[in-house]
């Protein structure tokens, strides 16, 4: 009964959003109140079917039930509860779920928190919101349905693939949905400005705090998925220019460039359409991203499931909404004001240029990652564009945009002053020299490109703290009086500051990990050492462990530092009966930063041993640097700046004193 | 600075990254790129030796053979033609005789395909589009979806 | 029937949620563009602040004092044409229809295409929880699994399972089941043969190694029993030595009853050894298995219980084998019936009054079972 309550409130909840599309626009287009008012209760209620619907898909995992055919196929009686649970949005259907409850979610926290946007364009957002909800409701429904039942059910379930039983999967596409989903209430701003014909400075300062958190959660959607697959795959790398990969690298960098050009706008009241295609682009290629991965077109580590209706039924919606966008935008932006001038030296233009680079990048990303099908489809040549192909264009590109970062809060708004901008970033100049110099002399003068990269991650790093020990004029007045000034900054000023030293932060554990890592494919026996990075790895034996679901061969090593173990470490071969599939966890111990890896092969007869040792120096500071990025973008979102825009009535934030 | 110079300006920036970025994409799609082929095109000794290839096809049965320093040769086929290849390295955990895999690497004078990576399938249900491609091109593939089991090399 | 109640209670509620705001709201005259100026008084407000902490200069300030308050006035000036006025009735009683006749005919009519309403739920917890005879076949086969993965040194859970994995074609599981019996129960031609014959079964007709060992040794045990001959004559022919292969089933063949059933398979065998032609062959057919096995297809379930019933019987007519007793005890523990092995325990006492010997090693069984008093 569970499973067939869940089943109908999910087609309640479609037929909602079908209310919900109509209702409202309809008010927003003849001014009728009373319709309008539809618009919050419903995405409310909405929010609560789908929440119901994705319980019962939950529930019917917990207690292993077969009869719902989507748990048969992914679940398995033995399986651990969390596998079971986290199991649910493993599977292409669940997923799909799970990215329809995030739609609603949006949906509703624009019904609870945008009091304070004008109701009109508030309903018109919901409205779009509702357009989007409808179609995805309708595709879960129609091909992708995780309710179908079976009679009578089987006793036992498939499993999930062991690969994905992993708490990497319980938060990994959460994230990255919420990063997606969130770009569509940008897309929803936009289309509803749009069909309203007025976009202004408020309209940018309404939708920063959501773009604000679509980008934090991609951020971290990103990079926990890429941590993923670093411990989980067992081949020690972190980024593999895999299509889905990059299809979640586009939306972060169309909305990247996003974030900072509603900047532009709120304040100066320029770049409106341009933000304006910027917000439909980055849901357009989130839409894409979708598209890809759930299609089946390209095949990659992460399709679960390619079915052709389902491309073709995503396809049509990618078209609808891209299409049924951009042909909005292209009847509407002429009719846009022109903001605010300004010189090609200032705040603006440093913004501009910023949205340029990852404009390009997000472009040649999705080259990359279309060419494939386009040559196909023309000439029958199959190619795979990796990553010689992606390093290549990407870094030359990458590295003009991080050397004028630092630059761009130097800068005042209209017109800026270059040199003084420079003067002001000679402590940052002088760390990045002062860095690779070092570099040089622990690693040797070899790779001059990877000094080159240690001296751009401290000119990020020490440049964005420059503008903060500018801003409270440190040095240059009393120790107390800077201190005055850190205490009244506004904390989206921190949260600028640590974004931009986030992305050095992760710029640099790239470099050191992809130059300075070393790699040892050895074959051992118990008792057998090897030598990694000043340490001794010592063999002690195998031993065989029953996990809740598994069967496993571990392999115990001990860290010897300097005579003395310093670390235990368990890689282990699992062998999953349900599937008749063998996993390999590597086992990852923590030095510092830097980490030792090991991965095991085959294991002989003989008791000998496939080991691959990997030492990746600095290499946590990739992941680091994205948590930094996102706890810049928290304490943005946090600043009562941006709530004006948001949660609270105007009125009375106005009248609140500073903080 | 007018607003035309301005943008003059904005649009002669924007024209050089532009012409950098495609003349990068144009370079790299000459030089980067990876060829996929099946056994039977490196057969037909329609690539030269040293090209760069990403060849796929099923493990042939009884092919596998472990060297003593931890590298491994197996036979890739696609029903019409096998191409002997050498790894060094950790095979991936699906890789077994009778199953799909795609080797990236080059193609050696002597005839062996010398593999720098090696993909395996990663569930039971998965096999690499290319893979299913050459042998549907072989007769071999069967649409049930489960590829026929029993080559022989 | 409590389904379709709270069904309605759903649909009910989201009817409402959407006629709430259509009736409750009130048709006010309201400045739309009030919100969008108390954004730039707040950036006027920002910029006071900002200058107070000296972080822009006064004349930048002013600067853009005057550029929000511009885009202020413009606001101003355009809140006048979004005065709302009263409208018709018409809007909102279309959409109080929509909400209370389109959305829950829709929504129901939709479900009854797709859903499958009347299907209960199926936790596997209860599924196996339930009473022996509601419960399907695979939930009994899952229930013994579960019970021998716990104490796989139950040997009468391996004889339950171990032919049903056979008619269910799980050679390797039934594999694994006879070499529990053999070592919980020992080594005799029976078991010998029945786990060569499954291993020659799961490895698809080629005698293995192991297969053959086992054939081995149930052949010193019993040299005239039929199914190791004929599978270590069949070995002989996969290993290259027709001639051997045919000297061993001719024997046999010798050996037979004129009428034995396995004659057929032998003889088919044994010409396909014989014919010069004849492609090599791999193994026996599947139907060649099929006959040496002589085994019948019952229904799984029915075989299970019926195993149980006839030691029951049995123990009717022979009342004095406390073996069998204790047995059928823990027979029916294992099955999940828990009243009946009580009621047999009880048989069992009355049977077995005077021999206290007997009588303990059943009580001992009982308790070991989890039947406890």
């Amino acid at each position: 009964m569970i499973a067939e309550l869940g089943h109908f409130a999910l087609i309640l909840a479609l037929v909602l959003a079908v209310v919900q599309s109509v209702l409202p626009f309809w008010g927003a287009m003849t001014d009728d109140r009373r319709l309008i008012a539809v618009a919050g209760p419903a995405a409310v209620t909405q929010f609560l079917l789908v929440g119901l619907s994705f319980a019962a898909l939950v529930h019917a995992y917990i207690v292993s039930d077969f009869s719902v055919l989507n748990v048969v196929e992914n679940s398995h009686s033995q399986k651990p509860l969390l596998y079971k649970i986290t199991g649910t949005w493993g599977n292409h259907e669940g997923s799909m779920l799970l990215w329809v409850l995030i739609l609603a979610l949006f949906g509703a926290m624009v019904a609870a928190f945008g009091r304070n946007l004008p109701d009109r364009l508030k309903a018109l957002v919901l409205a779009v919101q509702a357009w989007i909800a409808s179609a995805f409701l309708l595709f879960v429904l129609l091909t992708s349905n995780p309710f179908i039942r079976l009679n009578p059910a089987p006793i036992e379930g498939n499993d999930l693939n062991p690969v994905l039983q992993d708490i990497g999967l319980a938060v990994h596409p959460p994230l990255l949905y919420l990063g997606y989903v969130g770009c569509s209430i940008a897309f929803a701003f936009a289309i509803a400005a749009l069909i309203d014909g007025r976009i202004d400075a408020a309209w940018a300062r309404w939708v920063r705090p959501w773009t604000l958190a679509a980008w934090m959660f991609l951020t971290l959607g990103i990079a926990m998925g890429s941590y993923w697959a670093y411990y989980e795959l067992g081949w020690g790398g972190f980024w593999f220019w895999d299509p889905v990969e990059n299809a979640s690298l586009m939306p972060w960098l169309a909305a990247t460039a996003l974030l900072h050009s509603a900047i532009v706008m709120e304040k100066r009241e320029a770049l409106k359409i341009w933000t304006v295609l910027l917000a439909i682009l980055a849901f357009s290629l989130s839409l894409l991203g979708t598209f890809l991965v759930r299609s089946g077109v390209l095949t990659s580590v992460h399709t679960f499931a390619s079915d052709p209706t389902r491309g073709v039924f995503i396809l049509a919606i990618l078209c609808v909404f891209i299409g049924g966008g951009l042909s909005l935008f292209a009847f509407r932006a002429t009719r846009l004001a022109p903001g605010g001038v300004f010189a090609p030296i200032s705040r603006e233009g440093a913004l501009i240029l910023n949205n340029l680079f990852l404009t390009v990048l997000a472009a040649v990303v999705l080259t990359g990652t279309l060419y494939p099908l386009v040559l196909e489809a023309l000439t029958g040549a199959r190619i795979s564009v990796g990553a010689p192909f992606f390093n290549l264009i990407f870094i030359p590109l990458a590295v003009p945009l991080l050397i004028i970062v630092p630059f761009g809060p130097m800068l005042a708004w209209k017109r800026g002053d270059l040199r003084a901008a420079s003067e002001r970033l000679f402590a940052a100049f002088g760390a990045a020299i002062l860095a690779a110099a070092v570099s040089a002399w622990l690693a040797g003068m070899d790779d001059v490109l990877a000094l080159f990269g240690v001296a751009l991650a401290f000119w990020l790093i020490v440049g964005a703290l420059s503008e903060l020990a500018f801003r409270v004029k440190l040095g240059r007045a009393p120790v107390a009086e800077s201190f005055r000034r850190l205490a009244g900054m506004p904390r989206s000023a921190f949260g600028t500051t640590l974004a931009h030293a986030g992305v050095g932060v992760t710029v640099l554990g790239l470099v050191a990990a992809t130059t300075w890592a070393s790699e040892d494919i050895l074959t051992m026996k118990a008792g057998d050492t090897v030598e990694v990075a000043s340490r001794t790895l010592k063999l002690d034996g195998f031993q065989q462990r029953a996990g809740p679901n598994y069967a496993e061969t571990v392999a115990r090593f001990t860290v010897y530092d300097g005579g003395a173990a310093v670390a235990v470490m368990e890689p282990s071969k699992r062998n999953f009966a349900a599937r008749q599939t063998m996993t390999t966890e590597a086992a990852i111990t923590t030095f510092g930063l830097s980490q030792l890896y090991i991965s095991l092969g085959d294991i002989t007869p003989e008791s000998a041993v496939t080991v691959r040792v990997f030492w990746k120096p600095l290499v946590t500071l990739i992941w680091l640097g994205a948590v930094v990025m996102a706890i810049g973008g928290i304490l943005s979102l946090s600043d009562r700046r941006l709530r004006v825009g948001a949660p609270k009535p105007a009125r009375r934030t106005v009248a609140a004193p500073a903080e | 600075m007018t607003r035309k110079q301005r943008r003059l300006s904005l649009i002669g920036v924007a024209g050089v990254v532009l012409i950098c970025a495609a003349g990068l994409v144009l370079y790299a799609m000459s030089d980067r790129i990876v060829f996929f082929s099946s056994p039977s095109d490196i057969a037909a000794s329609t690539t030269a030796p040293g090209t760069r290839l990403r060849l796929g096809g099923l493990v042939a049965v009884g092919s596998v053979e472990k060297t003593t320093d931890g590298g491994v040769t197996f036979a890739v086929t696609d029903g019409a033609a096998t191409v002997p290849v050498a790894y060094r390295g950790i095979l991936p955990d699906l890789f077994s005789e009778g199953e799909g895999v795609v080797a990236e690497g080059l193609v050696g004078s002597d005839g062996v395909f010398a593999a720098d990576s090696v993909l395996a399938k990663h569930d039971e249900q998965y096999m690499p589009r290319e893979v299913v491609d050459a042998l549907k091109a072989q007769g071999m593939w069967q649409e049930d979806g489960a590829p026929p089991h029993a080559v022989e090399q | 029937m409590i389904f379709w109640v709270i069904m309605a209670v759903l649909a009910a509620s989201v009817s409402l949620s959407v006629l709430m705001p259509l009736y409750r709201t009130r048709q006010v005259e309201r400045r739309l563009a009030e919100q969008e100026m108390s954004v730039y008084r707040d950036q006027l407000g920002e910029i006071d602040r900002d200058v107070d902490r000296g972080l822009i200069a006064g004349s930048e300030a002013e600067a853009a004092r005057n550029e929000i308050a511009r885009r202020l006035i413009k606001a101003d000036q355009a809140k006048s044409t979004d005065a709302v006025g009263l409208r018709s009735e018409r809007p909102r009683q279309v959409a109080a229809v929509l909400a209370v006749v389109g959305l829950p005919v829709a929504a129901v009519g939709l479900y009854l295409l797709v859903g499958s309403p009347g299907l209960p739920d199926a936790p596997l917890a209860a599924r196996l929880a339930a009473q022996p005879e509601q419960q399907d076949t695979a939930a009994l086969i899952a229930r013994v699994e579960n019970h021998l993965a716990a104490n796989p040194d139950d040997a009468e859970g391996w004889r339950i399972i171990a032919p049903v994995y056979v008619r269910m074609g799980r050679h390797d599981e039934a594999a694994t089941a006879y070499r529990h019996l053999v070592r919980l129960l020992g080594s005799n031609a029976e078991r010998e043969t029945a786990l060569g014959e499954a291993l020659v079964r799961a490895s698809g007709g080629s005698l293995t190694a192991e297969a053959k060992e086992a054939f081995d040794r149930a052949a010193a045990l019993d040299p005239q029993m039929v199914g190791p001959r004929f599978y270590l004559a069949l070995g002989l022919g996969q290993s290259g030595d027709t001639e051997g292969a045919v000297t061993a089933l001719q024997s046999l063949i010798d050996d037979s009853p004129p009428n034995a059933p396995w004659l057929v398979s032998v003889r088919e065998v044994m010409a396909r050894l014989e014919s010069v032609d004849a492609p090599p062959q791999p193994g026996p057919t599947a139907d060649d298995i099929e006959a040496a096995g002589e085994m019948a297809a019952d229904d799984r379930a029915a075989m299970i219980e019926g195993m149980v019933a006839q030691l029951a019987s049995r123990l009717e007519s022979e009342p004095d084998d406390a073996e069998g007793w204790a047995r059928l005890v823990r027979s029916y523990m294992v099955l999940g019936r828990p009243d009946d092995a009580r009621a047999a325990l009880d048989q069992a006492r009355s049977a077995l009054d005077g021999d206290e010997d007997k009588l303990a090693m059943v009580e001992a069984e009982a308790q070991a079972s989890g039947l406890s008093e």
